[in-house]
Order: structure tokens, then sequence, then C-alpha cells
């Protein structure tokens, strides 16, 4: 594991890294650096809205125009800027570390590093947190280019164990996370409970969700043809199988009809979706995403 | 059910270790994945049908053990009762006479016989297993080409082998042969392949007979009629004889019949050695026949040959062969003292060879080897004058009044008695009819001297006197004599014209009876050649000018139609050659063999031709009318199948053990695609 972690940030990918973050801002060209209007109303000085006033409101927001002309005490909202949190959640079981020459946690791991780059560099505060079925580990909000290195740091110690338990895990995030922001979710989505309940948990706090769902080719259009023990990486459970062409056609089917449910399910709640191989290289994924325009808006 | 190789079935024990093995567990691999949710919903899918897979598993256990079954089955050749008793046994009997050479289809240049032999081919593919065949080949005589056998590949070879032949139809010989051959077997069956142009009431009552003993079997016969009526002209007699009125010239014989049912006009050309010498224009009505001799012919020593100018369905008939002899000179020895009237009445005739001898030299160098008579006589005729040899051996002698003397010696072989002196006898009476005096008149010859002769009982006077027979002849199975008892040199009778007149008439008597030496066969007929005869017809001074050792060993090369050629080594002093199926001419040269491998010649050749002579030619034709008529015999119509050919598919043409491999193949086949498919585990 320390192999892949090693060669997860190498030299090459660090290069890949600043050309992503040039590529960006050409994609992001006009908008404004580390600014982010949130829907929390403050104090800033572009105005929002009225409302009523009640007891113990501060003086000093009072429209005292509109008292004159309404006869009425209406208080002036001024939206609140804010830093924007974006909250990385690597999955971190060992169905993630299937794979062949590139295992699907690796290309996680390169994944989360290189949006995080770019969030440093766009001032943003990043999170990231790792989760299995034992739980979560979690690496402080970070702001600023320089802090990147702490979370490439925080990516290498990232291993590929235990069971995949999104909803648990999702739990535990939120409980332990009070700012909402943009939730970047990395995985593959291999919860035999399905994921619809962890992603539940998301919404429900109202966390803006960006989906990068990952899978092995291998996963989506098995070559296995004969007798087999299959044996899952999380569970060692092994399954005495005897397959042949139409099972693995009826598998891709099944396989698919997990994807299309997935994609419906997203884009339902308006919930970001993007679904790679890992034989896709990342950087091409990077840019697909900011050209979809959801993890940045 | 019985099998040949029971033991084979302990073979059954190999479904022990079929069946273990079939227990035991397969050893798969294993193949890690990242989740198995989706491969448990693909199986929960699948094992819907719990029992089912349980049969699937089950069957592939089955199949192999069917399959095994199969080949152990296969290996212990089970045999069945059934296909035994109705195996049958199948005599064919194919006519090969010369109207099967009738060509059916025009174009194709079929014959009836290509057509049987394809008969009996799909015959032989319809052959089923334990099946047994025959092949008979018929014309005059069957010939057995292979026995009783089942393997397909010799009968086909055997069918094959049969070749065209222009000999007469006979069917009785081969339908008997097979009719013998037949009650043997438990279930046997003829099958007759002909034409049917001619087949005898003999056999018409034997294929309509039923067999009459309740304990043989009974035999199935089946007629295949090949071809149908077409019209044909033919040669059906072609051959030459002796002259009856000439004893050195010769006659032939041509007959040709229409055996059409329309009137055909033709014509027949004579060839003389591959020449066309006679064009004869022939028009024949239905059914009519014509018969022409020929003679003065001009020519000798030859091959003749008759040629129809004709297009009809059986070519075979139109072309007939003869050998013309050649007119060999009579050799003649004259014994005399001297007397010019004979010589002189001799050479004249330009059929004779003469030599003339005194009775010394005839006693020094001709006698040691005429008298013998077991030598043959090199002379044909001898003529004594006024002598009488001390023996006589066999052949043609002529006595002019031989001395008295002659009787005295005791020569048993003189049979007549000569008495005393007879002063010029008249001749009174004399055979006017007989060939000596045809067209000779003895009235008022003069005759100084003569003597009392008292004739054989045996022989037989053709002209007297009053007081005794001038003129008799004495016939015995070896000898021919002519006695005349006048002096002829005391006599006017060589000064008239009746003198050379039977002089040559004499000859020509002694030669009457000789026959030709006929070198004409039918086919199908044996050639029969004494070795002798050939030497002295041949080259008669190689007799007694050879310097060979007379046991040297003597070789036959006979060269026959299409330039095919045998060669046959001579062990006894008569050469039997029977391979005269096809008609034309076939020389036949005799020469000394010489064995190779005494040579210094490396190859082991037998034999090899020292000195070849001219050889003798024998013609060989057809020559039956019957077989001209090439349409089928009305009365065997009712014995035909209306052209049912046998054969075709045949159930079980194999043993059951191949349908066994077979099908445990088959079964392989099936139970690697269910198992590839996954339809079985």
């Amino acid at each position: 594991m320390m192999n892949d972690t090693q060669s997860a940030f190498d030299s090459e990918f660090l290069k890949k890294l600043e050309y992503l973050y040039i590529v960006s801002k050409k994609i992001f060209a006009g908008r404004i650096k580390a600014e982010r209007r949130s829907t929390r109303r403050g104090v800033s000085v572009e105005f929002a809205d009225y409302r009523n006033y009640t007891p113990g409101d501060d003086f000093r927001y009072i429209d005292w125009n509109a008292f004159a002309r309404l006869d009425e005490l209406l208080l002036k909202l001024y939206e609140e800027r804010e830093d924007l949190h974006i909250y990385f959640l690597v999955d971190a079981s060992q169905s993630m570390t299937y794979g062949g020459e590139l295992p699907k946690l690796i290309y996680a791991k390169r994944v989360a590093a290189a949006l995080a780059y770019i969030g440093l560099s766009n001032l943003d505060r990043i999170s990231i947190t790792s989760f299995n079925n034992t739980g979560v580990n979690r690496l402080p909000t970070e702001r600023g280019k320089g802090k990147i290195f702490t979370v490439l740091d925080f990516l290498d110690q990232i291993n590929g164990t235990g069971e995949t338990d999104l909803e648990n895990a999702f739990h535990n995030f939120v409980h332990t996370t009070k700012r909402r922001g943009l939730v970047v979710l990395i995985s593959d989505l291999f919860d035999p409970s399905g994921f619809t309940q962890g992603l539940n948990v998301l919404k429900f706090q109202k966390h803006e969700l960006f989906v990068i769902h990952i899978i092995d080719q291998k996963e989506a259009a098995p070559d296995l043809l004969g007798d087999y023990h299959l044996v899952d990486v999380e569970t060692d459970e092994l399954r005495q199988v005897t397959i042949n062409e139409n099972h693995l056609k009826r598998y891709q089917a099944l396989f698919q009809q997990y994807c299309d449910d997935m994609d419906l399910y997203c884009t339902q709640r308006e919930i970001s979706l993007v679904r790679t191989t890992t034989e896709s290289p990342f950087e091409e994924l990077i840019l697909r995403i900011f050209r979809m325009g959801g993890f940045v808006s | 059910m019985n099998f040949l190789s029971p033991i084979s079935l302990f073979l059954f024990g190999l479904a022990i270790p079929i069946i273990a093995l079939y227990i035991l567990k397969l050893r798969r691999r294993r193949e890690p994945v990242s989740t198995l949710m989706f491969w448990e919903e693909l199986f929960r899918e699948r094992q819907t049908t719990s029992l089912f897979q349980r049969l699937k598993h089950l069957l592939s256990l089955l199949l192999q053990l069917l399959f095994l079954a199969l080949l152990v089955l296969a290996i212990a050749r089970p045999q069945f009762a059934f296909i035994t008793k109705s195996a049958r046994q199948l005599v064919l009997i194919i006519d090969q006479s010369a109207s099967m050479n009738t060509i059916e289809e025009e174009g194709e240049g079929l014959t009836r016989l290509a057509s049987a032999k394809e008969s009996a081919l799909r015959t032989v593919d319809g052959l089923r297993f334990m099946d047994e065949m025959t092949v008979i080949s018929s014309h005059t005589q069957p010939v057995i080409h292979i026995p009783f056998t089942n393997h397909q590949k010799s009968l086909r070879e055997a069918i094959n082998a049969i070749q065209p032949t222009d000999i007469s139809t006979n069917l009785e010989p081969a339908y008997d042969l097979a009719d013998a051959i037949a009650e043997t077997k438990p279930n046997p069956e003829i099958v007759i392949f002909s034409d049917f142009q001619s087949i005898s009431e003999a056999l018409l009552a034997k294929l309509n007979s039923k067999t009459e003993a309740d304990e043989a079997p009974e035999i199935k016969r089946r007629l295949i009629q090949i071809g149908e009526a077409k019209d044909n002209v033919g040669i059906t007699q072609f051959r030459v004889r002796k002259s009856l009125v000439n004893a050195f010239d010769y006659q032939t014989l041509l007959r040709v019949v229409n055996a059409s049912e329309t009137e055909r006009k033709f014509n027949v050309e004579l060839y003389f050695d591959e020449n066309l010498f006679d064009v004869r224009p022939y028009n024949l009505a239905p059914g009519e026949s014509k018969s022409e001799i020929f003679s003065n012919f001009a020519f000798e020593g030859g091959k003749l040959k008759a040629v129809l100018d004709v297009q009809d369905a059986l070519p075979t008939d139109n072309t007939a062969y003869a050998t013309l002899p050649k007119r060999d000179l009579i050799p003649v020895l004259l014994v005399t003292a001297g007397n010019p009237f004979l010589q002189k009445a001799l050479a004249v005739d330009e059929q004779i060879k003469l030599t003339v001898l005194t009775s010394t030299e005839y006693e020094t160098d001709v006698l040691p080897v005429s008298g013998n008579s077991q030598e043959k006589q090199p002379y044909q005729v001898v003529i004594f004058d006024r002598y009488s040899p001390p023996t006589l051996g066999d052949g043609n002698y002529m006595f002019i009044y031989p001395p008295a003397a002659s009787s005295e010696t005791g020569n048993p072989e003189l049979k007549w008695n000569i008495g005393g002196a007879l002063e010029t006898p008249i001749i009174t009476d004399w055979e006017r009819t007989h060939p000596i005096l045809q067209h000779v008149h003895l009235e008022n010859v003069q005759i100084g001297t003569a003597y009392q002769v008292t004739p054989p009982s045996t022989a037989q006077v053709l002209a007297r006197s009053f007081e005794s027979p001038v003129l008799f002849i004495d016939v015995t199975p070896n000898r021919k004599i002519v006695f005349a008892a006048i002096n002829i040199l005391e006599s006017d009778l060589p000064l008239r014209i009746a003198f050379p007149v039977i002089i040559a008439n004499t000859i020509q008597w002694f030669q009457q009876r000789s026959e030709i030496q006929e070198h004409h066969l039918r086919t199908g007929e044996v050639l029969k050649q004494r070795i002798e005869s050939v030497d002295a017809t041949i080259q008669p001074e190689l007799e007694t000018e050879t310097d060979s050792p007379p046991d040297t060993p003597k070789l036959a090369k006979i060269t026959g139609p299409g330039d095919k050629t045998w060669e046959i080594p001579i062990e006894r002093d008569e050469l039997l050659f029977d391979q005269t199926q096809r008609a034309g001419f076939y020389e036949l040269k005799i020469s000394e063999a010489v064995d190779a491998t005494t040579e210094d010649a490396p190859a082991p050749a037998a034999s090899e031709l020292t000195e070849e002579d001219s050889g003798t030619v024998w013609s060989v034709n057809l020559a039956d009318e019957t077989e001209s008529h090439i349409g089928p015999d009305p009365a065997v119509e009712d014995l035909l199948e209306a052209s049912v050919t046998p054969g075709g598919t045949a159930i079980l043409r194999y043993p059951p053990w191949v349908y066994l491999v077979f099908l445990a193949v088959g079964l392989s086949v099936v139970e690697w695609f269910l198992y590839q498919r996954r339809r079985i585990d």
C-alpha cells in the first residue's frame, strides 16, 4: 500500500496538479476568486432582502426610510460573504483497493488531491475525510495553497480496509461537521445495503453533494468464464459459481441497472454525479468535472 | 443379442473412476471481486429452480456414463438375431455377351454392359450388414469373379473388372451355377443383369419353377433387364473354305442379316490386308438375311475383313474377319529313270514344285526319312515311274507300271499282285465321273505294254481292259495310292490331251481330301494348335536346318485385337488358348524362348523371343445370328420386373458397433456443447 501511495503523488502528479490549476483558471475566467455567495444573510455591502423587525434585532440595520414611508420597522438584510467549505469524503473500504495496475483507491486519492489543490488555490477551505465501516478519519479544514502538502500527506495515509457502510460513515461525518458546504464523495458506492441511505444523510443536512463514482472496468464487464470461487475482498465471503456467457451478459445488465438507478436518484435530487473507470486518466476526469460546472458554481 | 467379444463388457468397470472423479469436487480458481452483490443477485435469479440445477448436475454424469456404455458395447461387438436372420446371400449374374455391347445412349456411348455394371454397383451400395454377395459373369460359360463376401470394395473391383466380350449369350450355365451356389445358403437371391435377347426354353422353365423341397430355402430371383429393342444389322457368317470345284481356289461365305424393324440399305466393304477391294450394296427387308459366296481371289495369304458401312446400336457384328490361306506349291517327287513325257506334264503345272530323282538317289536320300511312317512326308505326292520302293511311308503315291519284282520282295505294304504281261490291251471302261478321269477320253488309246494286276480289296478300279484293271486307286487312312498298270512310254497316251489332264487331276485328287487348315473360330472357342504343324506349315525347312537342340523351350506369342498380347510357354505339343473373347485377328508366333536368368542381363525378365517366324493368323468372329437380334426375348417379359433397380439406401449397412461409435461421438459433441454453454456443470 505504501508503494501505491508513493506512486499516487509522484513528481509527475504534482506537475499535473499545476497544469490542472492553470486550466481551471481559464475555465473559471471572470469569476471572483475565493469568493462565494453564501445563502446565509449577514453583514456585507450587498443588499439582499427586508424582513420585519423582531425584538432583539440590531437597530443599526433598521431601514429608517422605509419606516418613514410605511410606518413599519423593517430590517435591511445583506448577503453574508463567507469562504466555501469543501469536504472530500474518500471511500477507504477494502473494495477500493480492487483493481489491476491502478486500484480505485489510488485513483480516488489523485482525484481528491487534484480537486483539493484547485480548491486551496481558490482560497476555499478544504477538509478531507476517509471512511469505512469502522469509522471516519478526518483532516481538519485547511486553507491556502501552501496546505497542499498537508493534504497530500493525509491522503497518503489512507489505507483501504474494512467494509463499506455509507450511512453510518456519513452520519459520523455530519455529526462532526457544523458548517454546510460542498461535499465531494469519491467512492465506488458498493454498499450492500444500498447507496441511497448514505446519500440521503448528506442531502438532508443540506450539503451540496457532488458524487464521483469510480469503478474498475473488470467490475463493469468481468471476463470470467468457468468455475470460480469468488471472494469478496471486504468480507472474505466465498461464492462458488460456474459462469457462462449468459451469466456475464446478465451481470453486465445488472451492473448497468445499478448505475442507471444511481443516475436517476442523483438527477431527481439535483446531485451532480460523475462516473469514471480507473482506465480513464484522472486529469481528464478533473477537466470533465470543471466543464460540467457542478463542482464550482 | 449376443456379443462377439463379451469379455469387453468388463470395461464397464471404467464407470467407477468416472463416478469417483465426478464425486470429487471441482477445484475452482479463487477470484477476488470488489463486491459480491451483483453475483449474489445474479445467481439468486438462477437458483430459483434448484431442482433443475441438481438435474443438470446429474445429467453431466449420465451423459458420461452413457458415452462409456456406448463405447463398451461397441467394443463388445453386439450381434442381433434379427440382423443375422435377415442377411441375404446375393448371387449377381452379369451378362457380358456380345449383345451387351449395344450402345444404349449414343451421346454418352454407354453400353448395356456399362449400365449393367452400374446397376450391380448400386446393388453393392445397397448391401446391408451381414449380406453377402458373389459376382458371376456369363457369356457361354460362367466365371465367378469373387466368392461370397461382404467386402464392398472387393465387390466393386470385381464388378468393374468385368470386360466386354464378343461371345454369344447362354445364361443357362451361369444360372445353374448360381442356383447350385444359392441352394447352400439360408436366404439366397439371384439377380440377373442382362438384355435377355436370347433365353433358352430350359432356362425359362427353371426361372418359372418354384423350390419344391420344403426344407430347401426359397431362392428369390430378380431379372433386371438392361436396354430395349433397337435396330441392328450384322454379319452372321464370314468364312473361307476350299473351293469345291477347284482344289487350288478358295471360297468365302458372307451372310448378313437385318434384325431391324425397318428396311435397311447399306454397303458391305471387303478389305484384304486393310486394303479395300470390293463394295457390295445390300438392301434387306426387316428380318431378311442374305448370303453370298466370293471366290477366284486374285490374292492369297492374308487377312480378309468385311465391314458393314452402317450406323447401328451394336457395332460388334458389323465387322467380320477371315484368313485367306496362302496357296503353297505342292512338292511332288518323281522317281524315274527318265520319262520326259511325265516330267513335262508335271512341270507345266504352276502349282507343282517338282523334284526328279533316280531310284538310287531316292533310296539314298529320301527313303530313310519318308520310309518311316512316324516321320512327316516332305513331299505331298511321290510318283514312282517303273519303280517300286522297298518300303513305303504314309502319303500320296502314284505307281506307274512298277516292276513285278516288287511284289516278290515281300513288301507287305504293297498289296497288289502283278501278273503276266498283256499285249495291246484296250481300255474298255473307265469311271468318267471320278475326279481323276474327269474331262478325259480313253477311247482308242494305244497301249503297247501292260500287265495284269490284282488290286487290293480296298481298291477302286477306275479303268479296265478286258483282261485286267488298268488304273485303280487304293485309299487307306494314311495313304492314297494311284496305280497305273501300263507302260506309258510304250503307248500313245502321253501324246493325247488326256495325259496332262489325268496327271493334273491326280495331283488335284491327292490334294482334294486334304482339308485346308482352317484358322477360324467363333468367339469364346478354344484355339488349338499343334506345335509340329505350326512349324511344318510356317517354315518346313527349319525342321531340317535348325541347329537348336530338340528340347529347347518354345514360346507362343499371340497378338489379338487391339494389339493385346499374350506370351504362353509351350510345354506340350499342343497349344491351347482360350482368351478369344473379342472378335478379330489373333496372330500366333512360335519362337524359342531363352531364360533371361541365364544371360548376363541383370533384369530378371521371364523370357524373350529369340527369333520370330511369319506366324499364323486366326480369325475369330461372333457369327451368331441370334446375337444380332438385340431386342429382348418376348418370352421373358413376364419374368421381368419393370426396370426395378435394386440397391439404393440400406438400413443397417454397417455393423452395429459402427452406429454405437457414431452415437458415442455424437454424444460427446452434445456433452461438449452443453458444457461449453454451461447447460450442464
